[in-house]
């Protein structure tokens, strides 16, 4: 198997993918009196997709395409820890309303790239106008802690 | 005349106080889209469409068409000043715009491009006005066979023209479309692939789709690619040419605008083809080509207007036949869907109060433009200037709100994130993402043509080859696939357009 060729594996994954949703077709009904039933399209798409992966995979095993995907080792930090702050921000919303969860969040991502102490102004700031601009002003129903915030 | 009697009355419409200010806002909005980087038109208007719904209909389609043609004027001015386009449709400008800028002539570039994006952009809607009615009458007579066909036409020019494989652009056509049929039938009312959770029933959300590939992807990626130092902005000193320079640059700015029209009018036919069209069509017909890639004037006239040009004339495929040209139009569509109005040829007859008023905010949002770019031209630079590691943060705060927002939910969130990471990949890949888009948009439209196409003729494809007006569409489908395939195989294709989202 060719460890490095990234389109190799992504031809993979895209094969999977559409071989999922060509099995899960036949669930449904392909045709229903004269006229296409639910199944119809998903089959003859996800059969499509099969074969253009296919061809995919196999124009990247005659020439094998490496592409970097990790360009930079810093940056990966940065995205590993951004999706740390959405987790946060989606486990803490409810409870401790938008306000405090929008804070955090963009304090743990401007942390990486401020002096914490800007990351923090920056971060409450950003948080309490976002808030109001969007739930007095634009009427969104954020959800709010106990506070009302 | 009639159209002038409905164009007038869509003035009254669109001129209100609410109706300009949003206007403006929209405006405003897109051409900090346009200059900042990181966040493309489509996402940009993807992430307002919530702020939208509790908006009149006529109110948000101005505020997110605004959008739209704001952000054609904002990449020019970063391309021009330190040559980093905002968007695609500008790196055309950036060969040209930036060598004047290095000569002390970026105000002519910023004039020359503005005076040229105006009457670009009004002509089109001026033909706009006029075209779309006719052609909308034309449609009316369509069939499902026909309107699929049609479809199909649309698919196979942004499939055939855009980026260096064609079978990467098959791969997100028909990814975009499976994602489209998540959720209910449209047909038929069965739930299909929801794999057991309530959450997909009404299937993938258009907003959280498109903010994903195109919003966070955009900052996945910067943030994975080592950080580029950005150069000093040129000074902006004089906006209008020299006495001899207004000749071939009226010149320039004719052509572009008959070219980015034809071509804007063409569906799947990105702003990014009539700029480059312009601009070899300069190199061409210029008695000194050597003066391109130096500072040749018309190589930011003609570009320019074309791509504005192409902007107004890309609305009329969606007003006439409901079929988006780009995935920023197919933004617009899903949003003209989730208030209520489906674009396409009734809708001239059938809101003709909602058509006018948005034709006419597009004439005064273009002159908006104009007095918004010319004076401020190097205040709207400075936008640049905002560290990515400020804006990436807050780039993702508002995706995350608009995300959140479309069912005050945290599920559309988690999904926006997971086609932001699938966007990461294709983009890594170099497989396009606007053909992913435009097959989700129309994805349910393209089924229900099929469906009743197909119980027309009792389940025979052969309806397709039967009726004069399909078999013509179909032609010019075999003809785009057949010259891609070719101009492909002798690595002629237009490889430069690589994606878009104009």
């Amino acid at each position: 198997m060719p460890k490095k060729n990234t389109e190799f594996w992504a031809g993979i994954v895209i094969l999977l993918f559409s071989i999922a949703f060509f099995i899960t077709s036949f669930k449904y009904e392909y045709m229903s009196d004269a006229a296409p039933g639910p199944g119809f399209l998903p089959r003859w798409i996800s059969g499509f997709l099969i074969i253009c992966a296919v061809i995919y995979t196999a124009k990247a095993l005659k020439t094998p395409g490496n592409i970097r995907i990790v360009d930079d080792k810093k940056g990966l930090k940065k995205i590993v820890n951004l999706f740390l702050a959405l987790i946060v921000f989606a486990v803490i919303l409810t409870t401790a309303g938008f306000t405090i969860s929008c804070a955090l969040m963009l304090f743990m991502i401007l942390r990486l790239e401020l002096k914490w102490y800007t990351s923090l102004i920056t971060a409450v700031i950003t948080s309490v106008l976002l808030f109001l601009v969007f739930y007095y002003w634009l009427l969104l129903p954020f959800p709010i802690n106990s506070f009302g915030f | 005349m009639e159209s002038l009697g409905s164009l007038i009355d869509g003035f009254i419409t669109a001129a209100t106080g609410w109706n300009l200010l949003y206007c403006f806002i929209g405006i405003t909005i897109g051409m900090l889209i346009g200059i900042m980087p990181g966040l493309g038109p489509t996402a940009g208007t993807a992430m307002l469409i919530p702020i939208t719904f509790g908006m009149d209909p006529i109110s948000a389609i101005i505020m997110l068409s605004g959008i739209y043609y704001g952000a054609m004027y904002g990449g020019t001015i970063t391309s021009v000043l330190i040559n980093t386009p905002g968007e695609a449709a500008s790196v055309i400008t950036c060969i040209d715009g930036y060598e004047m800028a290095k000569k002390g002539r970026a105000g002519t570039a910023l004039g020359v491009a503005a005076i040229g994006s105006f009457v670009g952009g009004t002509v089109s809607i001026l033909a706009l006005t006029f075209i779309a009615p006719a052609v909308s009458k034309v449609a009316l007579s369509f069939g499902p066979p026909e309107f699929f066909c049609l479809l199909m036409l649309g698919l196979s020019m942004l499939v055939g023209l855009l980026g260096k494989s064609m079978i990467k652009g098959l791969i997100a056509a028909f990814f975009g479309f499976l994602v489209s049929i998540i959720g209910l039938d449209v047909v038929t009312g069965a739930v299909r692939f929801n794999f057991g959770t309530l959450h997909l029933l009404n299937g993938i959300d258009l907003v959280a789709f498109v903010m994903g590939l195109f919003g966070i992807s955009e900052i996945l990626i910067s943030l994975n690619e080592p950080a580029k130092a950005l150069s000093a902005p040129a000074e902006v000193k004089k906006l209008l040419p020299e006495r001899n320079e207004w000749k071939p640059t009226f010149a320039s700015i004719g052509r572009g605008t008959v070219i980015g029209f034809f071509i804007g009018i063409i569906p799947g036919a990105t702003a990014v083809i009539s700029t480059i069209a312009s601009y070899a069509v300069e190199k061409k017909l210029a008695k000194d080509p050597t003066r391109f890639g130096k500072g040749a004037i018309e190589g930011v006239a003609g570009p320019e207007t074309a791509n504005n040009a192409h902007a107004g004339a890309a609305v009329i495929p969606l007003f006439t036949l409901g079929i988006p040209s780009s995935p920023t139009i197919a933004i617009l569509f899903g949003a003209f869907m989730l208030h209520g109005l489906t674009p396409g040829p009734r809708l001239f007859q059938s809101n003709p109060k909602f058509v006018w008023a948005i034709i006419a905010s597009l004439y005064i949002g273009n002159l908006m433009l104009l007095i918004l770019n010319l004076p401020l031209a190097r205040i709207w630079s400075r936008v640049a200037y905002i560290p990515y590691k400020v804006l990436y943060p807050m780039i993702l705060v508002f995706c995350v709100i608009g995300a959140y927002s479309i069912n005050n939910n945290i599920w559309d969130v988690g999904v926006m994130m997971a086609f932001g990471v699938i966007g990461f990949f294709m983009k890594k890949l170099s497989i396009p993402m606007a053909p992913a888009v435009l097959t989700y948009v129309l994805g349910d439209q393209i089924e229900r043509a099929l469906s009743q196409s197909l119980t027309m003729s009792r389940g025979s494809l052969m309806i397709f080859f039967q009726r004069p007006i399909c078999i013509g569409i179909l032609t010019i489908i075999a003809l785009i696939i057949g010259f891609s395939i070719y101009s492909k195989s002798r690595n002629k294709g237009l490889s430069i357009v690589d994606d878009t989202e104009g």
